[in-house]
């Protein structure tokens, strides 16, 4: 592509070196025949004069007996011949155009014409004749040699030479003017053509070469490196909190930044290979090695060069970088292989503390790997309905009638077998699912409730977990109103669970949400009360319904007086603000027994019941005989 | 157009012959060899200078009347001129011809004209080009008013680079001598 331009470009220039010097040719050609024309206009117009006085001479020399009468003839037909060849032609048209001029010629044909009869009979002793045609051939040669005088040598002709002579001058100056012009188009093609070369292929920051050139390059490299049986190192670099940079402390000591980091990087590496900036924070260096050489030293190089202050108008910054390795052939031996891997070392550097170089290795990626597929598996499961919800019964301590269940969350993936809950909730978030599996399981536990509602079980609710990333989002009411229409269900019997989260409690539009939430009519427990961070000031400022003691408090309560009294407390501070407390993770009897007389309300665990797919809750619910709910 | 006609003058001009002008070469192969005779008209043309073959007493130069030109290999094209008006039927005898048939050597002819006008031609351009001693127009011999009764003539209209003021100098009418130098 690049030699074809060139050529391009060397044809352009030869076409139009060849049009202007062909064109000043042109213009000299003109010229000269102009000239040339003039001269012989000249010569014709001065030979008519020689003519007459050769044919006044022969008259002359007639009468005088010293010429014959056929040299007079003679001069008389070149006369006429000559009068005839200003007369008739191209040749001389300017000469017939000069004013005069044309009428002296007719006049004097006719006058030959006249002369003719004369001439042909005459002899050396008709001087009266020869007198009469002298006579007369005197006003021609006296008007002859004035037009000649005038149109050769007057001011017209002066003008018209002095045109001749600026056509000519005008002629260089447009000759040196087009071969200027095309000199400089020439250069600024030239300059186009490597200013986008250079757009294409160089990063205009730092000017290291950028991805597209990279990818070039390493290619090349990957080639050359087959054939000679070598290998070479991938260093892929990331600066450790740049946006926090970029962001507080403006863009141009960003870009600074950047330009020192990319000026140390390709000083290190130097003649060993080659750096690139592959976009925004992100640089790669890829190092030839020889045979026995490992990629630590140049590791190291890089991450001590990039520890070094960089100088700032307004102070000092340290980078951080965080290196990833990958090695050909060892560690693939394709280009995206060999920079997937370098990259998952870096980013296995950035989240380990402590490590800020990473060589790649077989099983760094497994975690990552393993989190993407199930984030594609779980947008199909979502889409096709493949996740299950289980249902765990709370029962009422006093009575030991069913209160309402809660909704959990299970998923058995056909590559990974059962996935935990939590990491399903981490893969969901990390892949932006969470809004969409959220919405699953609402219209999924509520068109459940329905069912049961529908078949007798009218005074059950059912409690559904809700992640806080999910309630500061803005999609969570809109998702609520629509599963309880879809499900055709009361508000009041939905339960939301909503763990602890001091970030999410102290935001406004929290506060919005659950007013909202409340005015809806559903009812909101705080989930795993006691292990988060959450004020006695949250409890006073929000409104829950529900608070849900957690498992651990639990588990010491046989044993542990203290645990005793911290729950009395807890119990009688939310009687006080009007909360219902679910005890979680009740597993003996001992611990139901404390509670119910502690005065909690309600509780959950395997003492009771265990969560439970669907069919085996109807069983629970509705089986003919009296229910057996404990574990089976 | 060239064409080649018979010796004989040309009656009809517009009837247009194209044949091979390689007719002409055999036939002045042959003439060259004669002796030339006297002319019995008046002389329009005289060659001088380096010739083998002459018919003057001083044995220095060949006279040609109009009947010896239109004797030779006869060559014809019609063309315009820069001094005519429209299209003529020219016919004569090529200068080449004519230098082979007097044997003529030698770097350049100056071509001479009544009123003394004369101008240079080099030998070899006269054997390229089809100069023409043109002796006829239209048919009819050319008088001295009519640029005669020899005019050098090339078929102008045929190639453009005849036009050209080179070419056109060596146009001289009124021929009277041909000097080989």
């Amino acid at each position: 592509m690049q030699r074809f331009r060139l050529c391009f470009l060397v044809a352009v220039a030869l076409i139009f070196g060849a049009s202007s010097l062909y064109s000043y040719n042109r213009d000299m050609q003109v010229v000269s025949h102009v000239s040339s024309t003039i001269k012989a206009i000249g010569w014709a117009s001065s030979e008519l004069e020689l003519e007459l006085l050769k044919f006044d001479l022969a008259l002359t020399g007639l009468a005088a007996d010293m010429v014959e009468t056929e040299e007079v003839e003679l001069r008389f037909n070149l006369l006429w011949s000559r009068v005839d060849t200003l007369l008739v032609g191209e040749e001389n048209r300017p000469v017939r155009e000069q004013p005069g001029v044309l009428p002296m010629l007719e006049s004097f044909k006719a006058q030959l014409a006249l002369w003719e009869e004369p001439i042909y009979s005459l002899s050396s002793d008709d001087d009266a004749t020869i007198a009469a045609i002298l006579q007369g051939l005197s006003e021609y040669r006296a008007m002859a040699r004035e037009i000649n005088v005038d149109t050769f040598e007057g001011e017209s002709v002066w003008r018209q030479l002095d045109f001749i002579q600026d056509i000519r001058h005008r002629s260089n100056l447009y000759l040196v003017g087009l071969m200027l012009s095309g000199l400089a188009m020439l250069v600024l093609l030239l300059r186009e053509n490597r200013r986008n070369w250079r757009l294409a292929y160089q990063d205009l920051l730092t000017g290291l070469p950028n991805r597209v050139s990279f990818y070039d390059q390493i290619a090349k490299e990957l080639e050359q490196a087959a054939r000679q049986q070598s290998k070479f190192a991938l260093y892929m670099i990331d600066l450790n909190g740049f946006k926090a940079i970029n962001d507080s402390l403006g863009h141009e000591v960003g870009d600074r930044m950047l330009q020192e980091v990319a000026k140390r990087l390709a000083d290190t590496i130097g003649q060993q290979g080659l750096a690139a900036r592959l976009g925004g924070d992100e640089f790669v260096v890829l190092q030839r090695l020889s045979t026995h050489e490992g990629p630590e030293s140049m590791a190291a190089l890089l991450w001590q060069s990039l520890s070094r202050e960089v100088e700032m108008v307004d102070g000092n910054l340290t980078p951080q970088a965080s290196i990833g390795i990958s090695l050909y052939p060892d560690h693939g031996e394709t280009k995206k292989a060999l920079l997937s891997n370098a990259d998952m070392a870096m980013y296995h550097a950035k989240q380990s503390s402590g490590t800020s170089v990473q060589l790649f290795e077989f099983g760094l990626n497994e975690p990552r790997l393993r989190r993407q597929k199930l984030a594609l598996e779980l947008e199909v499961a979502i889409e096709h309905d493949h996740l299950e919800l289980h249902y765990q019964p709370i029962f009422d301590l006093e009575g030991d009638a069913l209160e309402s269940v809660e909704a959990l969350l299970r998923w058995n993936s056909l590559e990974f077998g059962v996935i935990n809950p939590l990491e399903l909730i981490e893969v969901a978030e990390k892949h932006g699912l969470a809004p969409r599996l959220n919405r699953w399981v609402l219209l999924t536990a509520c068109r459940q409730l329905q069912r049961w509602h529908l078949a007798g079980a009218t005074m059950l609710k059912v409690n559904v977990n809700i992640s806080p990333s999910i309630f500061k989002g803005d999609q969570l009411i809109p998702t609520i109103r629509e599963a309880l229409a879809s499900a055709s269900l009361e508000a009041s019997a939905l339960v939301l669970e909503i763990t602890e989260d001091t970030t999410l409690w102290d935001t406004a539009g929290s506060l919005d949400t659950l007013q909202e939430l409340r005015a809806l009519g559903v009812e909101i427990a705080l989930d795993d009360f006691g292990t988060g961070y959450s004020s006695f000031s949250h409890l006073r400022h929000l409104p829950f319904d529900k608070l849900k003691l957690d498992k651990s408090f639990i588990d010491d309560l046989a044993s542990d007086p203290r645990a005793v009294s911290l729950i009395r407390t807890i119990i009688a501070l939310a009687e006080s603000l009007d909360m219902v407390v679910t005890a979680e993770g009740i597993e003996v009897e001992q611990q139901r027994t404390l509670l119910n007389e502690l005065g909690c309300h309600l509780g959950q665990g395997y003492l009771m019941a265990r969560p439970m797919p669907v069919d085996v809750m109807e069983h629970l619910l509705f089986g003919r005989f009296s229910y057996d709910h404990r574990p089976v | 157009m060239k064409l080649v006609v018979a010796a004989t003058p040309v009656r009809r001009p517009l009837i247009r012959i194209a044949v091979g002008a390689w007719l002409m070469v055999t036939g002045s192969l042959a003439l060259a060899v004669d002796a030339l005779p006297a002319p019995e008209g008046r002389v329009v043309l005289t060659v001088t200078g380096n010739i083998d073959v002459t018919n003057t007493d001083d044995g220095r130069s060949a006279e040609f009347d109009l009947e010896m030109l239109s004797a030779l290999p006869q060559h014809a094209f019609d063309t315009e001129t820069p001094w005519t008006e429209g299209r003529h039927l020219y016919r004569g005898v090529l200068v080449r011809d004519l230098l082979k048939r007097v044997g003529a050597r030698g770097d350049s002819v100056r071509a001479t004209a009544l009123n003394d006008y004369h101008h240079d031609i080099e030998m070899d351009e006269l054997r390229q080009e089809p100069f023409l001693l043109a002796t006829h127009r239209d048919g009819v011999s050319l008088t001295v008013r009519q640029k005669g009764p020899v005019w050098i003539m090339l078929p102008l209209s045929d190639k453009p680079e005849y036009s050209r003021k080179r070419y056109i100098d060596m146009l001289v009418w009124h021929l009277t001598t041909l000097n080989v130098k």
